[in-house]
């Protein structure tokens, strides 16, 4: 536990979010793409959150810290669990819902019935996510604000 | 001896700072997690503990040094959300608003402290 780990927390929340954006906009931009390198359609793609263990570097400090300081002031048991390290991102997996069939026999992309195939990219979805990993992302911030502000105020100690 | 009484009086506010940046990183742990699955939130335990010491040894003399502020895992089996998680991102950040103005208010009681001492250390012609 230092003062500026925290603040790595919120970054690492930060990090996560913007990823997600960046997720996001690249299915809207791909939300009429009938042909990638595989071939296929656009497919969806989405990620999944896990919580960030701390290193074990940081664990073995504050068991160290906590077995010396017992020692000297033979206080209670080690106190309880530790705080994870913030957010990371698991992985990038891709939507295998079925794409979106649409009648345009016009199309070059058109199969003999003239239907295409169309990403399953749902706009309206990712309209809303994309609201939620900005309100997510303001969260963040204001939390990294706090923490600074906290570490300044900490400088006026013996100050005034 | 003179020191030991000098700067004891702020033992308390250090343990009472601690806990208050434990509970910051805390939070801001809740609030970086707030999309992921199957999280339960964590919270700090200290005002309880302390109470506990002041009530038992009186005072501020009391065995403070040996409170350790502790993190543990808040209602871990209530779901909030459908995806297992229990972090509601308002009462997050009403938290962290509470606990920087508890901190604000520690850091100035600790500036009076200082100040009392510096008056005293003051010579008086």
């Amino acid at each position: 536990m230092s003062f500026f780990s925290s603040m790595d927390v919120s970054s690492s929340g930060l990090t996560a979010q913007r990823l997600r954006m960046d997720l996001i906009s690249q299915n809207i931009a791909n939300a009429d793409t009938t042909r990638t390198e595989e071939g296929t359609p656009y497919r969806r793609k989405t990620l999944t959150f896990e919580e960030k263990k701390r290193s074990f570097s940081d664990v073995f400090n504050s068991k160290m810290r906590s077995i010396v300081g017992n020692a000297q002031d033979d206080s209670n048991e080690d106190s309880g669990e530790s705080i994870g390290a913030g957010v990371k991102v698991g992985k990038i997996v891709e939507d295998q819902s079925p794409f979106k069939k649409v009648y345009d026999p016009g199309n070059p992309e058109a199969d003999s019935d003239g239907y295409v195939s169309m990403p399953n990219v749902d706009i309206v979805q990712e309209m809303v996510n994309m609201i939620s990993a900005s309100r997510t992302y303001e969260a963040n911030v204001t939390s990294m604000n706090t923490s600074k502000s906290m570490a300044m105020k900490a400088l006026e100690i013996g100050r005034g | 001896m003179i020191m030991n009484n000098l700067f004891s009086n702020t033992k308390v506010l250090e343990k009472a700072l601690d806990a208050s940046i434990l509970r910051n990183e805390v939070i801001a742990n809740n609030i970086a997690n707030v999309d992921t699955p199957d999280f339960k939130r964590k919270a700090v335990k200290f005002e309880e503990m302390l109470r506990n010491v002041v009530n038992t040894s009186g005072g501020e003399n009391g065995n403070v040094d040996s409170i350790e502020p502790e993190v543990y895992t808040d209602l871990a089996n209530l779901s909030y959300r459908s995806d297992g998680n229990n972090v509601d991102i308002d009462t997050e950040m009403a938290d962290m608003a509470k606990n920087t103005m508890k901190y604000n208010v520690l850091i100035s009681q600790m500036n009076s402290r200082f100040r009392d001492l510096k008056t005293v250390m003051k010579s008086s012609y």
